[in-house]
């Protein structure tokens, strides 16, 4: 007994200890506060909370499950990024050979599972936030970042999507380029794009316009799939993890999760 | 100045910060600018222009055309008086159209209630049909309504029928009234349809005919950053899938960009203009989507070469022609060289070689000239000696060059050694290059050792020389009449005797003469005996030889080599021969010996032989090292390796791999293939190498326009992708066909394809010649023509050239018959024998025409001689119906002219349906020509049916023989056709005489 | 626009037209200079037909018939430059070519653009007619006429000078037509004299051709309805090296 004791405590106290984590093993109340302030991954959240701040019925905790899923998803992506090459001439048979050969393969699941959960835990989420009204002042702000996130992450599902280059991938994105297309004004089919023209020369057109900057091109192809890929690893998470950031922030500024206005 | 409380000084922060962004901001747009000033910009903006004036101009010419024409003028006449007639029923027309429109309302009334009718039907159908299906009870209710319905759908569909009906009516009746002008219209606008399209052109590129719209587009649409969205400036690419760029590692399918500043090269009308805008020479061959090679299938540089995917002078790997060009092209473009691309563009003179990987299979290549000759050179030159080159496996023979297993019995040692050493100086225009006295700085103590080397050579040779019986010569010979016969027999066909070095350019034509060897000097080389035993059967020296056997009497073959026996070349003899140096031998030997054996096996090796053996093995050796047995068949090495590097892929090799040595050629590769050529052991200068490592390629003395050819070819021998199109069955027939026609030289006498004949320049008319292989194919029978392969008869009669006998064996003969079977599209093999029907009309009045013709003025039957001079003799009638086809025949006659261009063969007399029937037609013609008057078909069938009758002996060769060895070939030296004007200018004048 | 073309057009008919009322003409004379080769006799033993016609002594070669002070008959003399844009109806009448005694005759003549040639066999032999253009519009023809076709009818539809006619069967006989798009051409006779008539004013290469001696050009102009003289003199041309 004796000797454990010895062991941690010394072990806590060693400079090795100490310069990782900056203060000691938490024994006192200071420590196990300056343990949550000094670190960064921990400081995200606040040293003290009101009681009923971490009640589920209260947030059903789908913030935070948004999240962990996020988190999830992030790790299960870099995995596959591995094996999977964004080509026409690769994609699909690179996803079977993830579900199928490679080991731990059921990343590939987890990841479609994740991103469908996700996209639930978000809605939920929001439908939280709306219920409980925790969008009113000063709280306006983060609501819209929340919708930001929203969107942001439907485009994280809808590049996705893409990535398998079957059938089915195919052709939801061809009928969302089609929506694109039909956009007021910068999509080629929408209303009052023949306005942006002079003379018989039409500036937005079929090689020039939303539909064309989303996909690359005219139709889903090798171009569509490796714009998706770029933004669906890169890209949008970049943003994600911005307005995250800016998001969990506000959280706390204003009040704390759960806390009064 | 107050103490801040910043710790730099702000306004100098300010002034920094100002000058800082400015300078920013200079460096954005400049950086813009420069991405967006691309030079192909310039060279589409300078097109547009060109284009545009040039469609002005080619829309004036059509409009001046379209106004002057016939056409036009009555067209728009019709159109006018069209017009004033509607003009004039105006009133008539405005009434029917409002009537037509009244019935047009009633009609889509009546269809909406037919409409409505029939889905109050279908209603009441369902109600029934689930009545009756789904509850198993009684629906008379049901089916009472819906019948009722349905009735009511029947009436209301006759109604709309018959408003159908009236209005198709009502219509028909307006079109009527502008029929004229709907007519007339449609006329004059196909006639000005051509300017329509020229104007419709102009508008979409030319600022001036734009409307206002357009013009400002035009202005907006190519400004930086608005330019992603439509503009007109852009860069143009072919993508060709199925053709791929070598990257190593990958094949990259080729992307041409090309098009982008190169705006005209598909485009009739800009032949003259300046690059990068002129048309592509031949559109009909290139280029055009109906052609053989349409842009889109093909695009540039899979015949090109070059950097397709480049939009600059510089990337796309433009290659200068010449020097000068280079340094023209630095000045002007700041070209240098894409180091690192592998395939750069094939400079101008040898654009060519892009043709040979998909058209590798052919001897020669319709439309590529000069790679045509380049590939005759390589041959000539015999390249494939040495180097292999797979396209020649199997269809050109490796050795070109004389055997040389019997060589005692053909020359002597003083002259095979003086030819070793320079060949050149016996005949200037020989295909055996110098091994030795090869360049420069070949040093003089390397002299003495070559020297010695050559002996050894001879001395191999003439020690391994089998024996080989002479026939003895019957008498010595008449060198004139031998002259006669060269000039005259067909020799000229294959060789030429130029005594003095003419140095004239290669052509085709050229190379064709020099199948066989110039024939100069023999006197010094070998002597008259060898000279008769080979003239009179090749094959018996040299089995391998392409000389075909003449089937020379002895006393022409003794006349002849009495001819050719008178040329000596004594200066070439008077050269001295050094003594054979036994040190110098030992030492060639040790050479040899260290290179298998250590330096005292060597020793001891060396110190057992004797000089003899020292020869022998020098010889031996030496042969190898030069590897002579490339091109000659020498005993002891009929299966020796060829010594030279393989050529497939030369073209391609990357430019490291090239040697350039310590030499300050230039370093590119074609610098290198050309100095090669020209020079080929230059790249050994100033290095030192062991006495046998060095290079061995001897010199051929091409000039720089062979080098040229020649370095096109090699070139061509590249791994570049293309796209060979599978070779059908008959084209794989014609091409083995004219790799044996090129083999054997078969152009050097006959025209096949339009192409060769060189020979006839020697005769006064092409019918004293060997004649034009035209319709080969369709003219003769094949199993005649084996017959006539394996032993030639004479045909034409008057003629003193002769088919020589080539043995090629039964197989190549068969592959000649095809490919001139295949090349007329007669593809079926076998045919029956045709007989004629000699009771016919037609028969009959063939037999007419026949004797209307006096075809016995000029044609052989049997052994009858014609009724006219030699010089008229045509070929043996009888022989038709064994040698020709008889739907040839037919052709024939009817058109020889077109068959054999120059022919002295008339058409027959066919008399004309006017003729036949004047009053004393019938006494004149004979009844059956009036049965078939008009009918000339049947009269020409006639014709061929009674040449088909006609007995006689078939072969008439000793005949004909007999006849000209008696009187002689007088005529051929005929004064009516004779240009020798001096002869008949330098005459006496004599008024008074008379000559009978 | 199109007012200038119409106009133009009606000048150039108003110039032409005048042309043919105000017509000129050039007259001369050809001269050989030199010594004369004499023509040798024409064997035709191979035909009894042909031989049979010469009773009076045999046929001559024509090559160079000169006469006294070196007078050159058949020379082809036409206006070969000068007669630029301008277009001439093809006549109705038709050449004629002969065959007499197994001599073409004439030997040297004229014709122009798609005029008829009528070729005549008035020897009851069998000739052949074979024509010899070389250029590309005009199709060489090669007509068998035995004894019983008396005529053919053949034309030339391309300006050329000269084509040659030759007969397979007797191969002394040749014949030269000159082919040209105009009608201002002319032989020379026996006296070497030649006349071209109807020429409208203006100046014009005039070339005269002979089938042996080298051709010899002048520029001559013709005022209004006056004549204008052009002579030549053709030399035997340089001896060839052999």
């Amino acid at each position: 007994m004796s000797d454990k004791k010895n062991i941690f405590e010394r072990f806590g106290e060693s400079q090795v200890w100490k310069s990782i984590f900056r203060s000691g093993v938490p024994r006192t109340r200071r420590q196990r506060m300056m343990s949550v302030l000094n670190s960064v991954f921990l400081h995200l959240h606040p040293v003290r909370l009101p009681r009923h701040a971490v009640k589920l019925k209260f947030t059903w905790c789908m913030g935070g499950l948004t999240f962990f899923l996020f988190l999830v998803l992030t790790i299960s992506g870099i995995l596959l990024m591995f094996y999977y090459r964004p080509t026409a001439e690769y994609a699909y048979t690179d996803i079977i050979d993830l579900r199928e050969q490679v080991p731990l393969g059921i990343m590939r699941e987890i990841h479609r599972w994740g991103a469908h959960a996700m996209v639930i835990t978000t809605w939920l989420h929001m439908f939280r936030v709306f219920m409980t009204g925790s969008y009113k002042p000063p709280r306006e702000f983060n609501w819209s970042i929340g919708v930001l996130l929203l969107v942001l992450t439907l485009l994280l599902s809808f590049t996705g999507y893409l990535l398998p280059w079957d059938q089915l991938a195919m052709w939801a994105i061809t009928v969302g380029g089609n929506m694109a297309r039909a956009t007021p004004f910068v999509g080629h089919e929408g209303p009052g794009a023949a306005l942006l023209s002079i003379g018989d020369i039409n500036f937005i057109n079929m090689g020039a316009d939303a539909k064309f900057a989303l996909l690359g091109g005219r139709f889903v192809g090798e171009a569509a799939l490796l714009r998706f890929y770029v933004l669906h690893c890169i890209g949008l998470p970049f943003v994600v993890m911005i307005l995250m950031a800016v998001h969990f922030w506000r959280v706390r500024k204003d009040g704390g999760i759960s806390g009064p206005t | 100045m107050e103490r801040q409380e910043r710790h730099y000084n702000i306004l100098s922060l300010n002034k920094l910060f100002a000058i800082s962004s400015i300078f920013f901001l200079i460096l954005l747009i400049w950086t813009f600018a420069y991405d967006y000033d691309r030079s192909w910009k310039d060279y589409q903006r300078k097109f547009r222009l060109m284009d545009s004036d040039l469609t002005t101009e080619l829309r004036t010419a059509e409009q001046g055309r379209v106004e002057e024409s016939t056409d036009y003028k009555a067209a728009s006449a019709e159109l006018a008086k069209a017009m004033e007639m509607l003009e004039s029923r105006a009133e008539d027309l405005k009434v029917l159209e409002e009537q037509q429109k009244k019935i047009e309302s009633k009609y889509y009334k009546v269809q909406q209630e037919s409409a409505f009718a029939k889905s109050l039907y279908d209603v009441a159908k369902y109600e029934y049909e689930a009545a009756v299906s789904h509850y198993d009870g009684p629906a008379e209710k049901q089916k009472r309504e819906m019948d009722e319905l349905g009735a009511d759908v029947y009436q209301k569909m006759m109604v709309v029928q018959e408003v159908e009906t009236e209005l198709a009516l009502k219509k028909s009746e307006i079109a009527e009234m502008t029929l004229a002008v709907d007519k007339a219209e449609k006329s004059v606008n196909s006639l000005e349809r051509q300017i329509e399209l020229y104007s419709r052109k102009l508008k979409t590129i030319d600022p001036g005919s734009m409307t206002i719209g357009n013009r400002m587009a035009n202005a907006v649409r190519d400004l930086p950053v608005i330019d992603f969205m439509n503009p007109y400036l852009k860069i143009n690419q072919i993508i060709i899938p199925d053709i791929t760029d070598d990257m190593n590692i990958v094949q990259m399918p080729k992307v041409d960009r090309c098009t982008t500043c190169h705006l005209g090269i598909d485009k009739p009308g800009f032949e003259d203009a300046p690059q990068p805008y002129s048309s592509h020479p031949n559109l009909d061959l290139f280029l055009a989507s109906s052609s053989a090679h349409p842009m889109e299938d093909y695009g540039c540089t899979s015949c090109h070469a070059g950097r397709g995917r480049g939009t600059d002078f510089v990337t796309a790997a433009h290659t200068p022609s010449s020097h000068e060009q280079e340094k023209e092209w630095v000045k002007k473009y700041n070209w240098y060289e894409m180091h690192y691309w592998e395939t750069p563009m094939y400079p101008t003179q040898s654009v060519e070689a892009g043709c040979l990987k998909c058209h590798a299979s052919q001897p020669f290549i319709e439309g590529a000239d000069d790679l045509n000759v380049g590939l005759a050179l390589f041959e000539k030159a015999s390249c494939n000696g040495c180097h292999l080159v797979e396209r020649y496996e199997g269809k050109f023979p490796q050795r070109l060059a004389p055997n040389l297993s019997h060589l005692a019995s053909k020359t002597t040692r003083e002259w095979a050694y003086r030819w070793i050493e320079a060949p050149r100086n016996f005949r200037q225009n020989t295909w055996m290059p110098h091994f030795f006295d090869a360049a420069d700085w070949d040093k003089e103590e390397d002299r003495s050792r070559t020297d010695q080397e050559i002996h050894a050579i001879v001395d191999y040779l003439f020690d391994k020389s089998a024996p080989f019986e002479l026939s003895a010569m019957p008498r010595l010979g008449n060198s004139e009449r031998g002259e006669y016969l060269f000039n005259n027999l067909g020799c000229k066909g294959c060789h030429k005797l130029e005594l003095e070095p003419e140095n004239t350019p290669y052509t085709l034509a050229s190379l064709r003469q020099e199948h066989g060897p110039n024939l100069t000097g023999l006197g010094s080389k070998t002597t008259q005996e060898w000279l008769f035993n080979w003239v009179k059967d090749p094959k018996k020296y040299h089995p391998e030889t392409r000389m075909p056997n003449l089937r020379l009497s002895d006393v022409e073959a003794a006349d002849l080599s009495s001819y050719l026996y008178s040329f000596s070349n004594d200066q070439f003899m008077a050269s001295s021969i050094p003594n054979v140096n036994e040190e110098m031998q030992s030492d060639i030997t040790f050479e040899f010996l260290i290179k298998a054996n250590s330096h005292r096996v060597a020793s001891e090796t060396l110190a057992s032989m004797s000089l003899a053996d020292m020869l022998d093995y020098n010889g031996e050796k030496l042969l190898q090292h030069y590897g002579c047995t490339g091109c000659h068949l020498i005993p002891g090495f009929e299966d020796a390796k060829r010594i030279g590097v393989a050529l497939d892929g030369e073209g391609s090799k990357p430019l490291n791999k090239l040697d350039f040595g310590y030499t300050s050629i230039p370093h590119t590769k074609i610098d290198w293939f050309i100095n090669k050529v020209k020079n080929p052991r230059v790249f050994d200068l100033n290095k030192i190498t062991g006495t046998y490592d060095g290079l061995r390629m001897p010199n051929y003395g091409f000039t720089d326009e062979e080098v040229e050819k020649i370095v096109t070819v090699i070139l061509a021998l590249n791994t570049n992708d293309g796209r060979e199109k599978p070779v059908s069955a008959s084209r794989s027939f014609i091409e083995e066909g004219q790799w044996i026609i090129k083999d054997h030289n078969c152009m050097g006498c006959h025209l096949i394809e339009d192409r060769g004949g060189d020979i006839l320049v020697n005769y006064s008319a092409p019918e004293y010649a060997p004649p034009n292989l035209n319709t080969e194919g369709e003219k003769v029978q094949p199993h005649w023509l084996l017959s006539f392969f394996e032993n030639p008869i004479t045909i034409r009669p008057n003629i003193l050239v002769r088919m020589p006998s080539f043995h090629l064996g039964e197989e190549k003969w068969n592959s000649l018959i095809k490919y001139f079977q295949y090349y007329d599209n007669q593809t079926t093999p076998y045919e029956g024998d045709f007989s004629p029907r000699e009771n016919s009309i037609a028969f009959r009045a063939g037999e007419k025409i026949h004797e209307m013709g006096a075809c016995n003025n000029c044609h052989y039957y049997g052994v009858t001689q014609p009724l006219q001079e030699p010089q008229t003799w045509a070929p043996n009638l009888a022989l038709a119906k064994e040698r020709l086809r008889p739907d040839w025949v037919d052709a024939w006659m009817n058109d020889p002219q077109s068959i054999m261009p120059g022919t002295k063969m008339p058409r027959p007399y066919i008399p004309s349906e006017d003729e036949l029937s004047m009053a004393d037609a019938s006494e004149i013609y004979g009844t059956d020509l009036l049965k078939l008057a008009g009918d000339e078909e049947t009269m020409i069938r006639g014709l061929t049916d009674y040449i088909y009758a006609i007995p006689g002996k078939i072969d008439i060769s000793l005949e004909i023989k007999a006849f000209f060895d008696e009187n002689g070939y007088r005529f051929l030296e005929g004064e009516e056709e004779s240009e020798d004007w001096d002869e008949d200018w330098d005459e006496d004048w004599d008024e008074e005489e008379w000559e009978e | 626009m199109r007012y200038v073309t119409k106009s133009a057009d009606f000048l150039l008919l108003f110039l032409s037209l005048s042309g043919a009322l105000f017509a000129g003409g050039i007259k001369g004379t050809v001269k050989y200079e030199g010594k004369v080769p004499r023509m040798k006799a024409i064997r035709m033993a191979a035909d009894p037909i042909c031989d049979g016609k010469h009773t009076q002594g045999p046929a001559r070669a024509e090559w160079l018939l000169a006469g006294p002070e070196g007078v050159l008959q058949n020379v082809f003399v036409y206006v070969e430059k000068g007669l630029e844009g301008k277009e001439f109806k093809t006549p109705e009448t038709s050449a004629v070519i002969d065959q007499r005694g197994c001599i073409y005759v004439p030997h040297v003549s004229g014709v122009q653009v798609g005029q008829k040639i009528d070729i005549l066999n008035s020897d009851g032999t069998l000739h052949n007619v074979h024509a010899m253009p070389k250029v590309k519009k005009n199709v060489a023809f090669n007509e068998a006429m035995p004894g019983a076709r008396k005529k053919i009818t053949k034309q030339f539809d391309e300006k050329e000078v000269m084509v040659r006619i030759k007969c397979d069967v007797h191969p002394w006989m040749g014949a030269f037509v000159g082919v040209l798009d105009h009608p201002f051409f002319a032989v020379t006779d026996k006296a070497g004299n030649f006349e071209i008539k109807g020429l409208p004013a203006g100046t014009y290469t005039v070339t005269a051709w002979h089938e042996r001696l080298p051709a010899k050009s002048a520029t001559v102009t013709v005022k209004g309805e006056g004549e204008a003289t052009a002579d030549f003199v053709l030399k035997r041309p340089p001896k060839k090296k052999n």
